[in-house]
């Protein structure tokens, strides 16, 4: 958490499961536009977005007393709620017949992602890591995150075994990982 | 008691690539498991950078007091609710629940100054898919075992959590999502079935047409090995129509963890 003289997270969210508004229009103010680039991401689609995002925050609003920091960050744990949801709907919404791999691909907030992403300094660390994983890798990290799929759908897009897509998630994790650890080496 | 680490799905299951049965799994492994817990943590960690490199999107300006307003009209009845956290309290209050979101959903519609009903009904939903999770959890919270049946064919997108909590004299029910609407005079079956396929009929209901459904079983699990959810033309008598959904259920021999 970036934003010095703020409270940090673990202290809003003890507000929040006080039920303090202000501690609600904090954390929305410090991860809204992120949450709803990923909701985006997921479903194409702003309204669907804008609904994902509004259950993610009324959920942590309602769920804030549940959160344990031994499972990680605030911050991780918001985004992973909205994660879910925006796949769930998705999942909803396409009774999820697998789109071909280039269409799945070229989802619409794909479009000059290079370019937008360039302007946001504070990520591009994991952007370049992103970049710099072997396409497959890449591929299959973006389908089973951003694109929904389950690892056996995965499996039969791609023509490949199940143990090649675990495989490939695994590997390609492991390299945005080394990447992520760098960067905290150098910035501390 | 052996333990069946879940290392190898860690990844999968961070990513949100596994099926909704596997992933209850690891789950609930996940609680007992400090070790996998750990590396579970790490991949997270990673996993929850990714939207990190997506472009920044403009948020739309309406929607931080959407969020609030939801908020501000949902103080009142969860405070008043709050101190009802044991298993009976929860499952009596449900209605009450259900009952003071409907009136907070008005509350919030008003606030937005909106009468759009396509919005309010939206809000409906999401508020009542909240109290199945939260079923859910509770049923967990304390101690419970669930598993989890996903549609088939015609009821892909249908799905039914059975709960059977650990708690004295509670019974175990389903928490079905998205049921299918059925024809005049069909009905929905819970069956258990045994390892000797004897068919025992848990519960006969017909579809409320709300996004969830709680459905108490009225005969205990222990000594089956399947629960399935079929469609029948008839509230009693032998097992004839199609299995919608199904899943095996094992209760641990041994003393839980």
């Amino acid at each position: 958490m970036a934003n010095t003289g703020e409270p940090p997270d673990d202290a809003l969210i003890v507000d929040l499961a006080q039920r303090d508004l202000g501690a609600l229009a904090s954390l929305y103010d410090r991860y809204a536009r992120l949450a709803y680039a990923l909701a985006y991401r997921i479903l194409g689609d702003g309204d669907s977005a804008e609904d994902v995002v509004h259950d993610a925050f009324i959920s942590a609003w309602r769920g804030a007393a549940s959160y344990r920091r031994e499972r990680g960050n605030v911050r991780g744990w918001l985004l992973s709620i909205v994660h879910h949801r925006a796949v769930d709907v998705l999942r909803r919404k396409t009774t999820f017949r697998p789109a071909p791999l280039e269409a799945a691909s070229e989802r619409p907030s794909d479009e000059d992602t290079a370019e937008a992403a360039e302007r946001n300094v504070e990520h591009q660390t994991m952007r370049a890591a992103l970049e710099a994983l072997p396409p497959a890798q890449r591929r299959t990290i973006e389908l089973a995150y951003f694109g929904g799929y389950t690892h056996v759908e995965l499996a039969e897009l791609m023509g490949v075994p199940l143990g090649t897509v675990k495989g490939r998630m695994r590997i390609g994790l492991q390299k945005l990982r080394r990447a992520l650890d760098a960067e905290h080496t150098v910035t501390r | 008691m052996t333990m069946n680490h879940v290392s190898d799905e860690l990844e999968l299951y961070a990513v949100g690539a596994l099926a909704p049965i596997d992933t209850a799994r690891v789950a609930a492994h996940l609680t007992e498991c400090p070790a996998c817990r750990e590396q579970a943590r790490a991949i997270e960690e990673v996993v929850n950078a990714l939207p990190e490199t997506l472009p920044p999107s403009e948020v739309p300006a309406r929607l931080r007091e959407r969020i609030l307003a939801s908020a501000r009209a949902d103080l009142v009845p969860v405070r008043q609710t709050r101190h009802e956290n044991t298993w009976t309290a929860r499952r009596l209050v449900q209605p009450l629940l259900v009952g003071a979101a409907v009136a907070s959903l008005s509350v919030a519609v008003l606030v937005l100054g909106t009468q759009n009903a396509q919005m309010s009904r939206e809000l409906a939903a999401m508020e009542n898919e909240r109290n199945g999770y939260e079923t859910i959890v509770e049923g967990i919270r304390q101690g419970g075992r669930w598993w989890y049946m996903i549609g088939k064919d015609e009821w892909t997108g249908s799905g039914g959590t059975l709960i059977a909590p650990r708690v004295e004299g509670r019974p175990p029910f389903v928490l079905f999502h998205d049921l299918k609407p059925l024809p005049e005079g069909k009905v929905y079956t819970i069956w258990l079935v045994s390892s000797e396929s004897m068919w025992v009929r848990g519960a006969t209901f017909r579809p409320d047409g709300k996004d969830t459904q709680s459905v108490d079983v009225t005969a205990p699990i222990a000594g089956f090995d399947r629960c399935a959810v079929t469609v029948e033309d008839s509230a009693w008598g032998r097992r004839n129509g199609p299995v919608v959904m199904e899943s095996r259920i094992v209760l641990p021999t041994g003393p839980q963890n």
